[in-house]
Order: C-alpha cells, then sequence, then structure tokens
C-alpha cells in the first residue's frame, strides 16, 4: 500500500518559506471546538500578484511529490500554465495525493487579499510555523458562507467572541471601544457598548440594538426595552 | 476590514428556542433554584497542554472520527 505524505508535513514545510494562517476545521479545533474535519485549508501569504504567487509556490507543490493541484470548481488537475488564473478565479485550489485534501487559498471565502497583512499581525504564532487566525477574523471566514456545517463554527466562535468583548469593552477606552466595535458586534455586546461610560461607544450599541429591532430581531428588541425604555 | 454581525433569522431562531426550553421547564414544574449545587465543568481536554499546532488539532479530529465510526452503527463503542 502506498504511503501518502501527511499534508500537515507539508504545511510544515512551506511555513519555513511562506506566512501560513490556518483556517477551517483545523482553526476551530484549535480555538477549542471539539469536532472532526476532513480536510486542511490554510491561508498563504498572498503576495503581489496571483504569478508571484503560483511562481512561488508551484516548485515547492510538485518537488518530488506526487501532489495534483485540483480546480475545486470543476474538480480537474490544473497545470502550471492555468494555475495563476485558476487561483485568481477561485482563490483557492486542492491539492490532492496527500493523506487528506489540503486547500491553499490565496483569497479566503469573505477575505479580501489585502487583508493578510492585518490578519496576520493580530494572529497567534503556533510551534510549527503558522499562525492562528484571532477569533472574529475566523468568524469573518465562516459569515455568509450559507453552509449548514458552518453553523456550530459560527455558534461556538461568536460565544468566544462575546465572551472576550464583554470582558474586554468595559474596561476599553473610548477608542479602543469603537475599533472593538467596528469588527464584531451581536446584541450582547451592543448591550454592553450601550451601557459604556462614553456617549460614542453608547450610541454605537444603541443605534445596533435599534437596528437589529428593526430588522426583526427579538431579543435586541427585548433588551432596548428592557434596559432602556426604547 | 468587514464587520461581523450576527445573522438575524438565526438570532430569532435561538431566541425561539431558548424561550420554548423556559415554557416546557415551567410546564414540568422545574424552575430555577440559584443556590442549587452545580455540577462542575467535568470534561477532560483532548490534549492536556493543549493545541499548539496543525498536527495537535488534526489529532484531536482524527480521535473524534475514529470515536464516532465506533458509536455510529450499534450505538454501543466498539472495542
Amino acid at each position: 500500500m502506498e504511503i501518502k505524505r501527511l499534508a500537515e508535513d507539508l504545511v510544515r514545510q512551506l511555513a519555513l518559506r511562506f506566512r501560513i494562517v490556518t483556517l477551517g476545521g483545523v482553526a476551530v479545533i484549535t480555538h477549542g471546538l471539539s469536532r472532526n474535519t476532513h480536510d486542511l485549508d490554510v491561508w498563504i501569504d498572498p503576495m503581489e500578484s496571483p504569478e508571484a504567487w503560483c511562481r512561488a509556490l508551484w516548485p515547492e507543490l510538485t518537488a518530488g511529490t506526487k501532489i495534483t493541484v485540483i480546480d475545486i470548481g470543476s474538480f480537474s488537475p490544473v497545470d502550471e500554465s492555468a494555475f495563476p488564473e485558476v487561483i485568481e478565479h477561485d482563490g483557492v485550489v486542492r491539492l490532492a495525493g496527500l493523506d487528506r485534501p489540503l486547500d491553499i487559498f490565496r483569497r479566503p471565502n469573505e477575505m479580501e487579499v489585502s487583508w493578510f497583512e492585518e490578519v496576520w499581525e493580530r494572529a497567534t504564532p503556533l510551534a510549527d510555523g503558522t499562525r492562528l487566525p484571532d477569533v472574529v477574523d475566523l468568524l469573518i471566514t465562516k459569515q455568509d458562507t450559507g453552509r449548514p456545517k458552518d453553523t456550530y463554527d459560527i455558534q461556538f466562535l461568536e460565544g468566544k467572541a462575546e465572551e472576550l468583548y464583554l470582558e474586554r469593552l468595559p474596561k476599553a477606552t473610548s477608542g479602543e471601544a469603537l475599533k472593538m466595535l467596528e469588527r464584531f458586534l451581536n446584541p450582547k455586546v451592543a448591550a454592553a457598548a450601550a451601557a459604556h461610560s462614553d456617549p460614542e461607544v453608547r450610541e454605537a450599541g444603541l443605534q445596533f440594538l435599534r437596528d437589529l429591532a428593526d430588522e426583526g430581531d427579538p431579543f435586541a428588541r427585548d433588551l432596548l426595552a428592557e434596559f432602556w425604555g426604547a | 476590514m468587514k464587520q461581523y454581525r450576527p445573522n438575524v433569522e438565526r438570532q430569532k431562531e435561538l431566541y425561539s428556542r431558548m424561550k420554548a426550553r423556559a415554557i416546557f421547564r415551567r410546564m414540568k414544574g422545574k424552575t430555577r433554584t440559584p443556590d442549587a449545587p452545580r455540577i462542575p465543568d467535568n470534561s477532560e481536554p483532548w490534549l492536556p497542554g493543549g493545541v499548539h499546532s496543525i498536527a495537535d488539532a488534526l489529532y484531536i479530529s482524527d480521535r473524534i472520527k475514529e470515536d464516532v465510526e465506533r458509536w455510529k452503527s450499534s450505538g454501543s463503542p466498539k472495542t
């Protein structure tokens, strides 16, 4: 029986040369949710262009191994000449021939290529040279995917982000608090913002609750009625 | 960067479920007693030292997959 190369080993090797942020199930498990995952998703430093990205990665992916680069849209193999076009269009390719599918992203769901730098800066270094994205950044990659399997991940990550925000927000300065709210808001966090000492933060929280209530969110409506008589 | 905002439909559903559980508890005559002793967190971590690498995360994933397979067919684990 053929022994396939471990996807995690390839990622560890790539992490020696490229900045890599973990995504998907592996990142969610690293954040603390007990679940399984079939594949491994990573975001590799997008560099200045798809061509530069492909030029740097192709030799690393194909040297001495039986890896096939797959176009996820059509599930057909991709050769070196088509690689930049596929990655520009889809933002991701799958590597087959490893012990598990490895999806390498240049542009993850809901993310822009230009955001890599700040996501990398906020991420936590792991022992293998990769980084774990901040909980809110990971949450953003999951929002609006429309996939039922992401529901549990969203619930877990939102709970974790909420806990973090409820702890930090009351102690944050006005500037810090507003910056935090630019990245993540849910009804409980908005309620905490609405109780902040700074009037601008209070207004941001109240406005968000009003927006949610207007959209028909009963929780936000009750929070407004309960605490502020709005 | 994008802002994360919860999906309102999901919020409504979660809220409705929470309300339904509270009503169900009331119907069963169960109310929450604030002083009642609670079972402390008794869960054991998959890895005592925490998850520090992709390999650690995949180790957890594979153990869960194995457990699910063991339980799936018979409803009890095969040893």
